[in-house]
């Protein structure tokens, strides 16, 4: 049975403009969901009218948890102005727990463990203003992550965040989703970071979602490159090598043209059968 | 929500950021100080033909009138500016029970700021007299006050640059709490209508005073329904968290 359930939602913006248009969405428990798109397609006003800080014109959302409510939300959404700039990031989740009643008795133990996860523990008592901004990410998340969510919804998470930090970040929804069974839906931009975490991508295009189709990624371009690192076996670098350019120490380019189905098929083998990590993809001309 | 939490929440910041910034809370409370005696002594020449008693209440009043009135729209505005206010929405079961925390902490605060200044007051007015103003006086009007802030605040979320026009209406509400008023005929009932206007005044126990309260109870209820309405119409227009 999925958690969220959306029939037919349509926001409509004064212009008027219809930022989401007839979208239909499931989402069920364990599940990550990413949600690719061009600027503009809806991402962000999706997640905004699931977290209710939009009010759609038309459609249904329907939550199903074991008390039949809506199951508690933590949000990320794009920017890193989530807390009070004169309030070290201690203060802020303490004052955010606050706000969304979390039980005093045990916030000490919860806010510690949260703050060694998204590793500012050491810089906990430091004002959020002098963060730099992979740390103001950090504490954002930070203030989603508390009170344990079912449903995570994120927004461009990993923007500003440097590689090692994409990575650890990375593990971290990967245990989460196994550990607590929450479910994620994020919307990003990062196609190495939506291979990776995602157990379904979806693409949504002039407020409509679509099945994810390599086509809608590269639009106009007629080459595909993606970088990977890892080790592929010699018997698979020999099926695809016209596709593959070995960079040594485990850096990979995989490049053709994006109307060759063979490049997609060589990619999925990488990625999913022999653990390869995406670092990049882009098209070119 | 847990409203003993968020209370000692919201305290807990404000205290944090008045120790955090010392020096200027130390200023403020300087300012505070030589504006209030200043006005007194310029009100009571100007306005009140050297009747202390109206220039006292009216230099204790100006920072209640501010607080109440700046409270809601001011902390929102605040939380615009800094770009907070979208978590303030996701974190809060009810941005508006967050408001009127925030007010009853922002009264204290305030009362804290002034608490010197009332000293004085009692002092130089009488104690009585002194708690009788609070009670016909300062209490509806800090109630009725909130409640136009508060409309002022649901103003806020849909039109942003009304933001630069709150502290002119905190100018105009200033002026209209410390006006004095005929306190004869059918003013007396009048007056009750308006707890917001002319309550500088510090006479006795004014006839049907507790109408005051019935006025101030509906401002403020008037407030949280047109916050109410002016929010779900920046939900709709996809502006809460535009800056």
């Amino acid at each position: 049975m999925p958690m969220l359930e959306v029939k037919h939602l349509v926001v409509e913006y004064p212009g008027p403009v219809r930022a989401l248009d007839g979208l239909d969405l499931t989402l069920r428990r364990g599940e990550i969901v990413c949600l690719l798109g061009a600027n503009g397609a809806g991402k962000t006003t999706l997640l905004k009218t699931l977290c209710g800080l939009v009010l759609p014109k038309e459609g249904e959302i329907r939550w199903e948890t074991p008390n039949g409510q809506r199951p508690r939300l933590g949000v990320l959404l794009e920017g890193s102005r989530a807390f009070y700039w004169n309030l070290t990031g201690w203060e802020n989740a303490a004052y955010f727990a606050a706000l969304k009643g979390l039980p005093e008795d045990s916030l000490d133990e919860h806010l510690e463990e949260l703050f060694q996860l998204v590793g500012l523990w050491e810089a906990r008592n430091r004002l959020a203003g002098d963060y730099s901004s992979g740390m103001k990410k950090r504490l954002s998340l930070l203030i989603a992550l508390l009170g344990k969510p079912d449903l995570l919804l994120l927004d461009e998470p990993t923007a500003g965040m440097d590689r090692v930090s994409v990575v650890e970040f990375e593990e971290y929804l990967h245990r989460i989703v196994q550990e607590e069974g929450i479910g994620i839906l994020c919307a990003t931009h990062l196609l190495s970071f939506a291979f990776t975490v995602a157990s379904r991508m979806v693409y949504l295009e002039k407020g409509k979602l679509k099945d994810w189709e390599w086509s809608s990624l590269f639009g106009r371009h007629r080459r595909a490159v993606f970088l990977l690192a890892g080790e592929i076996p010699q018997k698979t670098a020999e099926q695809y090598k016209p596709y593959l350019q070995d960079f040594g120490q485990g850096r990979w380019q995989l490049e053709g043209a994006t109307d060759d189905k063979t490049i997609f098929k060589a990619l999925e083998e990488l990625i999913v059968e022999q653990d390869l990590d995406l670092l990049q993809i882009y098209g070119v001309d | 929500m847990n409203v003993q939490a968020v209370l000692k929440a919201e305290m807990r910041r404000v205290l944090v950021t008045q120790r955090r910034y010392w020096f200027s809370t130390l200023t403020n409370l300087i300012v505070f100080g030589v504006v209030s005696v200043g006005s007194w002594v310029a009100l009571r020449k100007a306005f009140f033909k050297g009747e202390g008693i109206y220039a006292a209440s009216a230099a204790l009043l100006w920072p209640l009138v501010l607080a109440a009135f700046n409270t809601a729209s001011g902390e929102l505005k605040e939380d615009i500016k800094l770009g907070t206010i979208e978590q303030i929405y996701l974190s809060a079961p009810s941005v508006l029970r967050l408001l009127h925390l925030r007010s009853l902490v922002s009264f204290l605060e305030s009362l804290a700021f002034t608490t010197p200044m009332l000293l004085i007051g009692g002092y130089y007015l009488g104690w009585a007299t002194l708690g009788r103003w609070m009670v016909v006086q300062v209490v509806p009007l800090w109630m009725s006050l909130y409640g136009l802030g508060l409309v002022i605040a649901g103003l806020l979320l849909v039109y942003r640059r009304l933001g630069s026009l709150t502290n002119l209406l905190g100018m105009v509400v200033m002026a209209l709490a410390v006006i004095t008023l005929p306190t004869q005929g059918a003013w007396v009932w009048l007056r009750h209508l308006f707890p917001m206007v002319g309550a500088s005044a510090m006479s006795g126990w004014p006839e049907g005073w507790w109408l005051r309260y019935v006025a101030a109870a509906l401002y403020l209820f008037v407030g949280a329904w047109v916050f109410r309405r002016l929010e779900a119409k920046a939900k709709r227009l996809g502006l809460i968290g535009k800056y």
